[in-house]
């Protein structure tokens, strides 16, 4: 089940980790400056970088742009 | 005609047709997201610097929900992409049971404790349109994730050949994002009335 | 019965009527076991959509999904048996050749069928008074014309890029040829629900369909608006395909700058398609539920507001008419060169043309808003995208004159037909500026200034290159050419009698006749032109009369031509007519470039590789 063909392993599951992580925190700040009454811009802002996260490095953009598409 | 047509040697490599479907997935998206581009015009010009009276409790509940299914679709398709077919199919499981969660507070709580209906003003339209839409769309979700579990469970899915695998997972990727501009739009900007 | 049974679209159409009636049975049940008043419009919309979900079931478009979707193997597109003859028509086809000729056969269909309910109510307003329509006949009558239309003219733009784009890239196929056979299969039932509204009652909205007269009138809107939807998907994943297509297939050494201009064209097109066509399908949706639900998108009276809706509605609807144009003015351009042997001129210029009149497109759709009490501030931008149109469209027509200068033009018919799509062009370019120019638009709004203007844009853009790719390329589809004498009648007949109509219509408008009237005060001195208006119309009417006569009769009888018959450099004309099974039989080596035409020396565009593997004995 586990070749040792796929060092990149912990890596990426980290990585998801990492980034889901950062997305929590964004939800939380945006959140406390929905309720807060802070500028409207920062959620705005907020939502471009969690939407870029997101599809950056969960839907993996760049495969679209890749010449010979493997995976990873 | 079929004849005269001896056995024809594939135009391209598996890896080459694997991008044209990404390319072609990714424009499905591209189309869809002016849908949803519309429908958030639409929650601006007609409230503006208001917003749809919501309980902010649900609403980051059922964000929260929807974001951590993300995380685990994600896992899913890592899991796969490296041959872990177990874990595959337990974070696929959690992402589709997070999906429905994700569904069963919109539409069976939200929905429920509005004090609003559709027919109730421009809030109550842009609301049940703009939440209507999107749960649609994790319904679709929902029942992909359902194919790609029953045809994993078959072991049908390998390390190198996934591709409804990533299909369903960048699918539900973007109706998390979705998700990720309706959140502020519906719940944070604006005031409430 | 099972012989009948056997051909794909009979299933459809009985599985769509059932549908209707398990979609309304439901409703009614549902409604009965509620205890709710008994309403027919949700129970027609419901079984309207289920309705042609079934078609597409019975169809059994959906049978290699559900396949797919159990974890069964599928075969490759290119592999699967299908029915020889024409019984491959009637039913689904991965073959791009196919589904082309079968999107070319919709298209003609609903062009007869839309071009038919205009002679109703040109009848009728031959003369002042009410003759023999109602007034809510003519309205839905006038509403179906342009959206039937408008569906044949998409129908008509796919049916050129779904033949003839694989072939001059020299693909096989298209990327998703599944798919491809959807796109075409689910406009069938969208364009039947269209016409299904005439049953329920009519709309009396135009083809727009603003509300609030959308919100309040009969609810044959409501087939209307599912027709549109169902079209419109139509049209959305035949422009996703397309732009795969010619990102992903095209032949060895075929850069971007030695695609044909047509690839351009088809590019720049699908692209609006694809993103634009979601907003009238939303704007649509709004009101559908609108009327089901009472949601006030669009009631003042609740809080909405019908600006928004002419804001999604002409996102879509402006750019519309470049989806409608781009393929025609790259069919000129590809067409041209050929005819008179000179290299395209400003190759380059022309295909970025494209790109900027579709980025361009997107910018102006609120100049249909001058007078509908839109938002002040937003007049003079949108007047100034507006008329920025012109520069990238000129760059169109410098291109088209400077090829034809001191060209050896051969005047066949389909040189005819560009001749007339470059000059009605002409005449549908000069006539916009009054219409995009804010002081001028206020008065000519509404009047059928407007509507001489359209047609003559969709008449040069779309009617006559979509004309004259019949005649280029139907020899290609049936090994026969069509007859040039009943050509020339079709091309003089349609030319002169749609110049009447049109420069009939800009001058009626200028003089204050209003659009989308049934009746007018004879006081006004119109009934003239309006008779000699409808003549024309009538003139038009017979010339795609003859252009059928010809392609039935040159079908069996045609002279047979199997070669190059145009002296073309384009792959498609290295194959013999009718393409062969799987287009080329090897590979496709582009080694020049498109339009060098009676240039000495050039290397020719294209070198047609035989293919080893197809040979009895494998070389190795």
């Amino acid at each position: 089940m586990e070749p040792e063909t796929s060092p990149s392993r912990p890596d990426e599951l980290r990585r998801g980790v990492l980034v889901f992580v950062f997305l929590a925190i964004l939800t939380a700040i945006e959140y406390f400056i929905g309720t807060h009454e802070l500028p409207v811009i920062l959620l705005w802002v907020i939502a471009l970088i969690k939407a870029g996260l997101v599809i950056w490095y969960f839907m993996h953009l760049k495969r679209a742009f890749r010449e010979e598409g493997e995976h990873e | 005609m079929s004849a005269e047509v001896p056995a024809l040697k594939p135009a391209h490599s598996y890896a080459y047709k694997l991008r044209t479907q990404r390319i072609g997935l990714w424009l499905f998206i591209l189309s869809d997201a002016f849908m949803f581009g519309g429908l958030l015009v639409t929650r601006f010009y007609l409230l503006g610097n208001r917003r749809p009276d919501l309980d902010q409790f649900v609403g980051l509940i059922v964000t929260s929900v929807l974001l951590i299914s993300s995380f685990f679709m994600n896992r899913a398709e890592v899991h796969i992409s490296q041959g872990n077919q177990r874990g595959f199919i337990t974070s696929t499981l959690i992402t589709m049971l997070l999906g429905i969660g994700f569904l069963a507070g919109v539409i069976g709580v939200e929905w429920r404790m509005a004090h609003f209906g559709p027919a109730d003003g421009p809030q109550g339209a842009v609301f049940y349109m703009m939440t209507g839409m999107h749960a649609f769309h994790v319904l679709t979700g929902v029942i992909f994730l359902a194919i790609i579990l029953r045809n994993g469970l078959k072991g049908h899915y390998s390390a190198e050949r996934h591709w409804a695998v990533e299909a369903a997972a960048n699918y539900w990727h973007f109706v998390d994002v979705v998700w990720i501009f309706f959140y502020p739009a519906l719940y944070l900007i604006g005031m409430a009335i | 019965m099972k012989k009948i049974l056997s051909i794909g679209m009979i299933r459809g159409l009985l599985a769509q009527v059932v549908g209707m009636a398990i979609g309304f049975g439901l409703v009614t049940l549902l409604q009965t076991l509620t205890g709710q008043p008994l309403k027919a419009e949700p129970a027609w919309v419901v079984g309207g959509f289920i309705s042609a979900l079934s078609f597409l079931t019975g169809l059994g478009i959906f049978n290699d999904w559900f396949r797919m979707a159990r974890g069964d193997e599928v075969p490759e597109p290119e592999e699967v048996e299908e029915p020889r003859g024409l019984r491959r028509y009637w039913g689904v086809s991965y073959d791009h050749k196919v589904i082309g000729v079968q999107y070319a056969f919709l298209s003609l269909f609903l062009l007869a069928m839309g071009g038919s309910f205009a002679l109703i109510f040109r009848v009728e307003l031959a003369q002042a008074g009410l003759q023999f329509l109602s007034f809510n006949l003519f309205n839905t009558l006038i509403g179906l014309h342009g959206m039937v239309l408008i569906a044949s003219i998409l129908m008509g733009i796919s049916a050129i890029s779904n033949y003839v784009i694989p072939l001059i890239i020299g693909a096989r196929d298209m990327a998703f040829p599944r798919l491809n056979a959807f796109s075409f299969w689910v406009a069938v039932p969208g364009a039947l629900l269209l016409v299904f509204s005439l049953a329920l009652g009519g709309f009396e909205t135009g083809w727009t369909g603003y509300p609030p007269l959308s919100v309040r009138g009969p609810m044959g809107v409501q087939m209307f608006f599912l027709g549109v939807w169902f079209v419109g998907w139509s049209s959305i994943l035949g422009a996703l395909n397309l732009i795969t297509t010619i990102l992903r297939m095209r032949s060895k050494g075929m850069g971007y700058f030695r695609m044909p201009i047509l690839a351009w064209a088809v590019l720049s097109t699908s692209i609006i398609a694809l993103t634009a066509t979601q907003m009238i399908g939303l704007s649509f949706q709004l009101v559908l539920f609108e009327r089901l639900l009472g949601m006030g998108f669009f009631d003042p009276a609740q809080g909405g507001n019908p600006i928004l809706f002419q804001h999604l509605f002409w996102f879509y609807s402006h750019p519309a008419v470049y989806i409608f144009v781009l393929p025609g003015l790259g069919v000129v351009s590809e067409l041209l060169p050929v005819f008179v042997r000179k290299p395209l001129f400003g190759y380059r210029w022309v295909a970025m043309s494209s790109f900027g009149i579709g980025l361009v497109g997107f910018l102006v759709w609120a100049h249909h808003m001058f007078a509908a009490g839109m938002e002040e501030y937003l007049r003079v931008p949108f007047m100034y995208s507006t008329l920025l149109v012109a520069v990238p469209t000129g760059v169109k027509f410098f291109s088209w004159t400077a090829t034809i200068w001191q060209g050896r033009m051969r005047l066949q018919t389909p040189m005819l037909f560009l001749i007339g799509a470059i000059v009605i062009f002409l005449l549908g370019g000069i006539t916009g500026p009054l219409l995009g120019t804010v002081s001028t638009d206020l008065h000519a709004t509404d009047t059928y200034y407007v509507v001489g203007h359209f047609h003559a844009t969709m008449f040069g853009g779309y009617v006559f290159p979509f004309f004259a790719a019949l005649y280029y390329w139907y020899p290609k589809i049936t090994g026969r050419r069509m007859s040039e004498r009943l050509g020339k009648w079709h091309f003089w007949l349609l030319f002169i009698g749609f110049m009447v109509m049109s420069l009939g219509q800009m001058r009626i408008g200028l003089l204050g006749m209003r659009r989308r009237i049934a009746d007018y005060d004879p006081a006004l001195g119109f009934q003239l032109p309006n008779l000699i208006i409808t003549l024309a119309g009538f003139a038009v009417a017979l010339s795609v009369l003859l252009l059928f006569i010809n392609m039935f009769r040159s079908a069996r009888k045609g002279e047979p031509a199997t070669g190059n018959l145009w002296e073309s450099r384009s792959p498609e004309w290295q194959i013999p007519s009718p393409t062969p099974a799987h287009n080329f039989s090897g590979e496709v080596v582009v080694t020049g470039d498109p339009y060098d035409y009676g240039l000495e020396g050039a290397p020719g565009y294209v070198r047609l590789e035989a293919d080893l593997t197809h040979s009895p004995q494998p070389a190795d």
